[in-house]
């Protein structure tokens, strides 16, 4: 592990910010898809799809899955 | 990574080995919790079909947006403190707590005193109050874990055992939190969205 970043953290922030601002943007386009769509589960299911994506992939770090970097 | 991380400890696996042992059991476990949320989900389209209950669509989007925004802080405060920043750290872990709280707060203190399928409210149980109050009841149920979670993780934090050299604590119990999150994406359109709205407050 190298030292702290500041500059690497704003960025990892910034980024955070951004995937909350994707995800609460999918959350309205849910509601509105539901009512204009009368509750197609298809395209709802689709747009679920899309946030758990994002989620597993830029918060839960699906990809270091296998990685021996960070803490113990 | 550390030069002590790829040294092996005499007659045992070394730390980093341990770390990447650890995160594959965490997903593991993740996987069987998958298996537990997609057999609800799976009951919940086998029980309404294209139908459910009349919930309130206001309440329904404000647990979302708070559970959605207290992962995008405890994402926050895993990155602080792999920068060892502690005080933000400490901040970010307190104001998801808190979103928790309000999350569960909204669940099981609003919806199940006002939604519909509640004989207290005039409704009757059925097979919307039986799923409905299944699904948000499991799901409520591990948030309240990962709270008490992230509560024990703050208290550590505090006394100094997490830092940029030691923080899959954090890591740890930040996946949980999102993979809760994670399966209320799937919750809300299942339970607020999909299907037509039937029965009694529609």
């Amino acid at each position: 592990m190298s030292a702290p970043d500041p500059t690497k953290k704003k960025r990892l922030f910034r980024r955070g910010l951004i995937v909350l601002i994707a995800l609460l943007i999918l959350e309205v386009l849910d509601y509105y898809t539901a009512q204009l769509l009368n509750g197609s589960v298809t395209i709802l299911f689709v747009l679920a799809l899309i946030n758990a994506a994002l989620i597993a992939y830029y918060y839960m770090h699906i990809t270091t899955l296998f990685s021996e970097e960070g803490g113990h | 990574m550390t030069a002590e991380a790829h040294t092996p400890p005499a007659g045992g696996i070394s730390p980093a080995k341990r770390l990447q042992m650890n995160r594959l059991g965490l997903w593991l476990f993740l996987l069987s919790e998958t298996f537990l949320f997609g057999g609800i989900l799976a009951a919940r389209f086998y029980l309404w079909g294209a139908t459910r209950p009349h919930l309130d669509q206001i309440l329904g989007l404000s647990v979302t947006a708070m559970l959605l925004v207290s992962s995008f802080f405890i994402n926050r405060a895993e990155v602080a403190i792999k920068h060892d920043d502690r005080i933000e750290f400490l901040r970010s872990t307190g104001i998801t707590i808190l979103l928790g709280l309000l999350f569960l707060v909204g669940v099981v203190g609003l919806e199940w005193r006002t939604a519909p399928v509640n004989p207290a409210t005039g409704g009757e149980f059925g097979i919307y109050g039986d799923v409905l109050f299944f699904m948000t009841g499991m799901h409520a149920f591990h948030v309240l874990t990962g709270v008490i979670l992230l509560g024990v993780v703050a208290y550590l934090g505090y006394k100094g055992h997490f830092h940029a050299r030691n923080f899959y604590g954090v890591e740890a119990a930040a996946i949980y939190w999102h993979f809760v999150d994670l399966v209320w994406v799937f919750f809300y359109p299942a339970l607020y969205l999909m299907g037509v709205a039937v029965g009694p407050g529609h």
